[in-house]
């Protein structure tokens, strides 16, 4: 199976050769609807800087204290979530849907199989996803779910 | 009870140390190509690579794959320090506590970011006393003189000493099975010496990787 090309950041994303032409029509279209969105963009990101750390903390106290009781599985799963979250809003400031994938597809599948954080990682997912519509507008959450899915699928990967 | 802030005490979380477009870096306006630490690397021209085949076997001859086993225990054991170095910095922990999977991940990605090909690890001989290690589109073997017998002689000596410096013991290091001969991958196996010389033989009577493999270990038959 081949995988479908991953995508680069926004400037990545245009042919920079002045001497080959000028960008088309339908680069520019692109380009303005991402400096359009660039401020939201910013304002997402800034929110979900500054309350990365309580809303992990909420997301942990949340869990059943049988998985409380699980501290190296759990301590993972809580910094691999950290860094899925820190990818997905790097990955929609920069409109760059697959940094996240790109960055951990070869390294989150082995770190989930020695540590054992599957479980966890699968109740902390489930609400975060619940938790970020609360922190974020519509239109915020649908610029960082394509960044935030593209790395959490990376957690279902494992058993291929 | 986890306190998430006690997690990131210095605010950086590890992951994957190695990954290409972080782990490769360049001034390019001064000619540099570096690592994310600042050290050089180099992107080695591949005429450059045969250029120097060739040469050895104009000076040396037979003595070439002799000498080039020789660079590659030097790279090897460097490639080691320098490994671990990095490695430790980035955890912030010693590599030995590293899970054996997480060494290997850590391995795999560095040697695919060189550019050295694809690597892999096989434990199930462990008991046994043997390591296999796997190794698939090896520029080094690609661009080595094609000879009746499998030419890895660079990562041969790269593996054995790498894992010598590992496990603090003195390995050696066969490799049964070349790309060059039309293997699907490169397999060399790790060992301490006297319990390899069948391998070695088994490699100048142009046996398998698996027949060599079952003289080696003849309960896995």
């Amino acid at each position: 199976m081949t995988l479908p090309p991953l995508s680069q950041h926004i400037l990545r994303q245009l042919e920079l050769q002045p001497d080959k032409n000028y960008l088309t029509p339908h680069e520019l279209i692109g380009l303005r609807h991402y400096v359009g969105s660039l401020a939201d963009r910013i304002r997402a990101y800034r929110q979900l800087r500054e309350r990365e750390m309580k809303l992990i903390q909420e997301l942990v106290d949340q869990l059943p204290d049988e998985v409380q009781t699980e501290t190296t599985a759990l301590e993972q799963s809580i910094k691999q979530t950290i860094l899925i979250l820190r990818y997905a809003a790097l990955g929609m400031l920069v409109d760059d849907a697959n940094l996240g994938r790109r960055r951990l597809e070869g390294w989150l599948p082995t770190m989930i199989e020695v540590y054992k954080t599957q479980p966890v990682d699968e109740l902390l997912h489930r609400s975060l996803n619940q938790q970020l519509p609360r922190l974020l507008t519509e239109s915020q959450m649908a610029m960082l779910k394509p960044p935030l899915e593209a790395a959490q699928k990376l957690l279902q990967a494992d058993k291929d | 009870m986890v306190i998430v802030s006690d997690l990131f005490t210095d605010a950086s979380i590890s992951a994957n140390y190695f990954a290409t477009d972080v782990y490769v870096h360049g001034t390019l306006e001064l000619g540099l190509l570096e690592n994310r630490r600042g050290e050089r690397l180099l992107a080695l021209p591949d005429t450059l690579l045969r250029a120097i085949y060739t040469g050895l076997d104009n000076e040396t001859g037979q003595a070439s794959m002799l000498v080039l086993y020789n660079c590659g225990r030097w790279w090897g054991k460097n490639f080691y320090t320098r490994f671990c170095e990095e490695l430790t910095d980035y955890y912030n922990r010693p590599v030995s506590s590293l899970a054996l999977l997480e060494f290997e991940q850590a391995l795999q990605q560095c040697w695919l970011t060189h550019g050295w090909g694809q690597i892999s690890l096989d434990a199930d001989y462990r008991e046994d006393g043997f390591l296999i290690l796997r190794i698939r589109g090896s520029a080094f073997i690609d661009y080595a003189p094609k000879l009746e017998r499998p030419v890895g002689f660079l990562e041969t000596g790269a593996l054995q000493a790498f894992f010598s410096e590992l496990s603090g013991e003195t390995l050696h290091c066969v490799q049964t099975a070349c790309e060059s001969l039309g293997a699907e991958e490169n397999c060399f196996i790790l060992g301490i010496q006297e319990r390899l010389t069948m391998a070695e033989m088994g490699v100048e009577q142009g046996l398998s990787h698996d027949e060599i493999m079952r003289q080696l270990v003849p309960s896995s038959l």
